[in-house]
């Protein structure tokens, strides 16, 4: 398959960026996005030009490190995947394909299509845990969990912190991810006892760093790679009013 | 405001739901007496209501809540929206986004601009000359008569009974004589002298002049459906922020926000329709 691949470069954080073109031919349709930018990315070294650099590490959908924004969409055009994780396939042969990094004041161009997610880190580190020490490993069913709050914890735990919801959201809101997190902890008996205090905390770092303002566009929804549903915004709401009421 | 601004994000935007939700509900009243002026009675229900509306104590208070409504949802929504177009970041994306979103969420601040221009519109049409600030046409009912000054009375009695004399023929009314006074102009109404406070606007023959004009009922129609844009995501959307948001009754509340919508877009936009086709 051949591409035509217009992609943003940027050669550091304080610099201006501007998408280069760049042919690309043969791709095989089995081929992974990220294997065909490190084929264009090989062609470019050996001409002597800077390869271009973007964010992976696991490439089996599930570290949460690779982004992109591709043709209009965070992670591409295939649903509930990463970008690591999508083919060549969901192409059509001689598309031109537009490649840019996550937008968003709170994720700044590092450089190319890398950007500085520790935005989420900082608001992971303002609650996003429990406080417990740690010691033995427990019985697996010492506490008794319903098996409903255990499903949607679990579902909510599903977030692997790519940041593709604030990528996609118009309002670059980190609504899904923070309501992920806090949905996570208060449906488990361990997370509700510091439940109040933590969504206050997540909810006010991420305003803090710059985070748009959730307008239940569902953008999120629609392109977060692990299905997070926007009831756990809901859910987060609710926390964040029942803890501010007392 | 500065003060306000530091509020977070959640608090302002369940503010911003509670207030919207309070607006909801006064569309609905609104719309409501607005429908009585279909009635073929010469305005009469109209009048009425608007009478009640004028009148009642705790309308007036409402009045006042209302007011404030308004401009802390307008003010809350433009602030959360300068928020959010910063958020994006000193560069945009070139490719515009193509994620699926909920219908008609994506441009709320262009539909509730829109609405803010309508308002605009509105209040200097209605509620300025309610407040004598704008002039425009009033009511002076029969009973309240005896309120003139008996000088100005005894001075102006002809022009007055001439005020209320039924010009259309009316054979239920043996006298031809009509219970208001209405439709008229200041000059007119200078003639119950200056003391005379028992007037009242009079919004139905001021609304059917407005939308005889055809550019007019035109301009307030397509506003209307910005209106009903901007409810077909507010409606679901407040309930979302507010945390309700359940597997069985999203679904029904989604499926209602669009009834909703469309019936006060329905019950508004007749008056003109009515207007432009008879
Ligand atoms: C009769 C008039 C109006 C009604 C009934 C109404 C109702 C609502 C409701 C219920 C919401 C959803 C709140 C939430 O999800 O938290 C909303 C949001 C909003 N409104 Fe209005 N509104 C009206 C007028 C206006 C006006 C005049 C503006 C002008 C600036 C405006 C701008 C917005 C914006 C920007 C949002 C936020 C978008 C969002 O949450 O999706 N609205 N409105
Ligand atoms: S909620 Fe989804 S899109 Fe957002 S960070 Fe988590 S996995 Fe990524
Ligand atoms: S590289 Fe780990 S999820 Fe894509």
């Amino acid at each position: 398959m051949d591409f035509t691949l217009k992609i943003w470069r940027q050669a550091g954080p304080k610099v201006k960026g501007k998408f280069e073109t760049y042919p690309i031919k043969g791709i095989s349709p089995d081929c992974s996005f990220l294997e065909m930018i490190d084929i264009l990315n090989e062609s470019l070294v050996a001409k002597g030009v800077e390869p271009v650099c973007f964010d992976h590490d696991c490439r089996e959908g599930i570290c949460g490190m690779c982004s992109l924004y591709i043709n209009g969409h965070p992670h591409g055009p295939d649903s509930q995947i990463t970008t690591c994780q999508l083919h060549m396939r969901k192409f059509q042969d001689g598309d031109t394909i537009w490649i840019e990094p996550w937008r968003s004041a709170a994720f700044p161009v590092i450089k190319d299509l890398v950007v500085d997610r520790q935005a989420f880190d900082k608001i992971v580190q303002a609650g996003g845990y429990i406080s417990a020490t740690t010691g033995g490993v427990p019985d697996a069913n010492a506490i008794p969990i319903s098996k409903k709050n255990a499903d949607t914890a679990m579902d909510a735990a599903a977030c692997i912190g790519c940041g593709a919801c604030v990528a996609a959201c118009k309002n670059a809101s980190a609504m899904l991810f923070v309501s992920a997190k806090v949905s996570h902890f208060a449906h488990l008996p361990q997370g509700k006892i510091e439940a109040a205090k933590r969504v206050q905390a997540m909810v006010k770092k991420m305003d803090e760093l710059g985070f748009g303002n959730c307008t239940n566009t569902g953008a999120c929804e629609a392109e977060c790679p692990k299905g997070i549903k926007i009831s756990h915004i809901a859910k987060l709401n609710r926390e964040f009013i029942c803890a501010k009421l007392g | 405001m500065t003060n306000y601004l530091n509020y977070a994000s959640v608090t302002k935007k369940v503010t911003l739901a509670i207030i919207g939700g309070f607006l909801m509900i006064f569309l609905l009243l609104h719309a409501g007496i607005n429908l009585c002026m279909l009635r073929n009675d010469g305005g009469e229900w109209f009048r009425a209501a608007a009478h009640f509306m004028g009148t009642n104590v705790i309308i007036k208070v409402f009045e006042y809540i209302l007011f404030a409504a308004f401009i802390v949802h307008i003010l809350l929504a433009i602030v959360l929206q300068i928020q959010n177009w910063r958020a994006r970041g000193p560069v945009g994306y070139k490719v515009p986004n193509k994620s699926a979103t909920r219908p008609a969420s994506k441009f709320m601040i262009y539909t509730g601009l829109l609405v803010l221009i309508f308002l605009g519109i509105h209040m200097m049409n209605f509620y300025f000359v309610k407040k004598g600030l704008v002039e425009g046409r009033y009511l002076v009912e029969l009973k309240d008569v005896d309120k003139i000054d008996q000088a100005v009375l005894e001075q102006n009695q002809m022009q007055i009974v001439a005020l209320f004399q039924d010009t259309e023929a009316n054979p239920a009314n043996a006298y031809g004589i009509k219970p208001v006074a209405d439709n008229l102009t200041k000059d007119q109404l200078a003639l119950f002298g200056e003391n005379f406070t028992a007037y009242e606007p009079d919004f139905y023959n001021m609304a059917i002049e407005l939308f005889s004009n055809t550019a007019y009922a035109l301009i307030y129609l397509v506003l209307i459906i910005a209106l009903c844009f901007h409810l077909r995501h507010a409606f679901g959307s407040a309930f979302q922020t507010l945390g309700w948001n359940h597997p069985k009754y999203t679904p029904f509340i989604e499926g209602f926000g669009l009834f909703y919508a469309i019936l006060i877009g329905l019950m508004f936009g007749i008056i003109p329709v009515w207007f432009l086709l008879f």
